[in-house]
């Protein structure tokens, strides 16, 4: 009797791929972890660019810009065609250029032209929610599908984390219903208990990036910690980067 | 007539039939006088009458509105004979919406910080001095004391506010809403003490009519009558003529 074939996705590491099921399994939602500088916006673009010519994808991007973005995956050869929606951009836009502008205002007193050429009308632009925002594009994605979330650390900031989790809901279970895959990203060892755990009781893969100072710099370990119904297929490995991305060794 | 009193510099002449006379002369100059009575006894009206005939002595005259949008009260204005739309062209006569400059503030949490009250008034007086305007309608100023939660931050505001106008040479009307249970002249019982005059307009019964009254309870800079009036708003602007006092019933 032979197994029932799972169907997976490549996770742009050959060794991980191996060591899951031979890719990360379609529907599957994978929670990236680490700490700053530990390599896991570089993993989220590599996770991309799996997926490139295959599935659609669609990378949603809190802090860079989208040159940054695409000049990164160029240096590692990787291709590029992809949907980039910028929610750090928009936020600065519709948020922040809001902001500086009245703390000038507030300064140096509103410009009479906006004064007298403005009525009331106008005011109380609607609030953007960039978590709908997010929930609302990922729902307009027809399958097969690859969503990168690189933060969630955003949305942890300016929403209640209740709301944010039900959203992260929301993506995993269109992404296990269309049998796609989607990888977040969030920073370890910030939130509260009740946070973190929420997070990791809805992914169905948990991957850490780990660093620890050795005399001579740094050592870089990638921990898989949660495969939903597999916790033989935890374990951790070695990672370095190098021309062509990140790299993992087993560790013996 | 109004005219016999235009020769006098320190006077501002309101121009409503029956007014200065009440006034020996008009408003003294830079005084901030409150304009109270409940809903429907002509309060606005009065308001932009007084704005109106300073226009046309070609002192710039401006109307702040709190709560209504401008545009609509202006078609409100069309109707009497004394409006001239040129005045709106020329810029003689100015109407501004106070949520506009609130949201270039980002005033617009429901409680204003002292800091913000500041700001608020330095903003105010800013547009005053730049448009050199000589007089002020506040409509109402009891919508903008609802976000100054203490007694303190509404004294502050009107006595901050009051005195810079005074010294930019503004005569301004604070328009105040009253409800029939308040007790006193004023709201919150604070703006009545700090402005300079009150002029309390209200509805009086006699013999199942309702009348508009107006009465002038305090004026400083000037003798005044204290009799109560009965207000009359006719096509060609307000008209005051004395209360024979038979058979009323007074009504807030």
């Amino acid at each position: 009797m032979s197994m029932p074939e799972i169907k997976v996705a490549d996770i742009g590491l050959p060794v991980l791929n191996e060591a899951l099921m031979g890719g990360v399994p379609r529907g599957y939602t994978i929670l990236l972890g680490g700490s700053p500088g530990s390599g896991m916006e570089l993993f989220a673009k590599q996770f991309a660019a799996a997926g490139i010519g295959k599935e659609k994808v669609v990378y949603f991007t809190t802090t860079e810009r989208d040159e940054d973005i695409l000049t990164t995956m160029r240096e590692f050869n990787w291709p590029t065609d992809m949907k980039i929606v910028n929610i750090g951009q928009e936020y600065y836009t519709k948020v922040l250029e809001k902001e500086l502008l009245i703390s000038r205002y507030r300064q140096e007193g509103v410009p009479l032209e906006y004064i007298l050429e403005s009525s009331s009308r106008g005011v109380g632009e609607r609030e953007v929610n960039f978590l709908t925002r997010v929930t609302y594009e990922v729902s307009n994605l027809t399958p097969p599908f690859r969503i990168v979330l690189d933060s969630l650390d955003f949305f942890l900031e300016h929403y209640e984390h209740s709301k944010v989790l039900s959203a992260l809901r929301t993506i995993k279970a269109h992404t296990q219903y269309n049998e796609s895959v989607s990888l977040v990203t969030m920073l370890t060892n910030v939130y509260s208990t009740a946070t973190q755990s929420g997070v990791e009781e809805i992914v169905d893969i948990i991957i850490e990036l780990e660093m620890q100072r050795k005399e001579r710099g740094f050592e870089k370990y990638l921990v898989v910690k949660k495969v939903r119904n597999h916790p033989e297929k935890t374990g951790v490995f070695k990672y370095y980067v190098n021309s062509t991305g990140i790299r993992l060794e087993r560790i013996e | 007539m109004a005219d016999t009193y235009s020769a006098r510099e320190d006077r501002c002449v309101t121009g409503i039939e029956g007014l200065d006379n009440i006034l020996n002369g008009g408003i003294p100059r830079g005084n901030t006088i409150l304009v109270t009575g409940s809903c429907g006894t002509g309060k606005t009206t009065l308001s932009i009458e007084f704005l109106v005939h300073g226009a046309l002595q070609g002192e710039r005259s401006l109307y702040i509105s709190v709560t209504e949008a401008s545009d609509k009260l202006l078609k409100n204005m069309i109707p009497y004979e004394f409006f001239d739309p040129k005045l709106i062209e020329e810029r003689k006569l100015i109407f501004i919406d106070l949520p506009v400059i609130y949201e270039k503030l980002g005033l617009q949490k429901l409680d204003f910080t002292l800091e913000e009250i500041q700001i608020l008034v330095d903003q105010i007086v800013k547009v005053v001095v730049e448009l050199n305007v000589k007089r002020l309608v506040i409509d109402s100023i009891t919508s903008i004391c609802y976000r100054l939660t203490t007694e303190e931050k509404i004294r502050e505001f009107i006595l901050r506010l009051g005195t810079e106008l005074s010294d930019a040479g503004c005569t301004t009307l604070l328009v105040s809403e009253l409800l029939p249970s308040a007790k006193g002249y004023s709201q919150y019982g604070v703006e009545e003490a700090i402005a300079d005059g009150i002029i309390v307009l209200g509805n009086l019964e006699r013999r199942g009519d309702l009348l508009r009254t107006l009465q002038v309870v305090k004026m400083r800079g000037t003798t005044h009558s204290r009799a109560k009036y009965v207000l009359d708003l006719t096509p060609i602007g307000v008209l005051l003529v004395p209360l024979l006092k038979g058979g009323s019933v007074e009504m807030r």
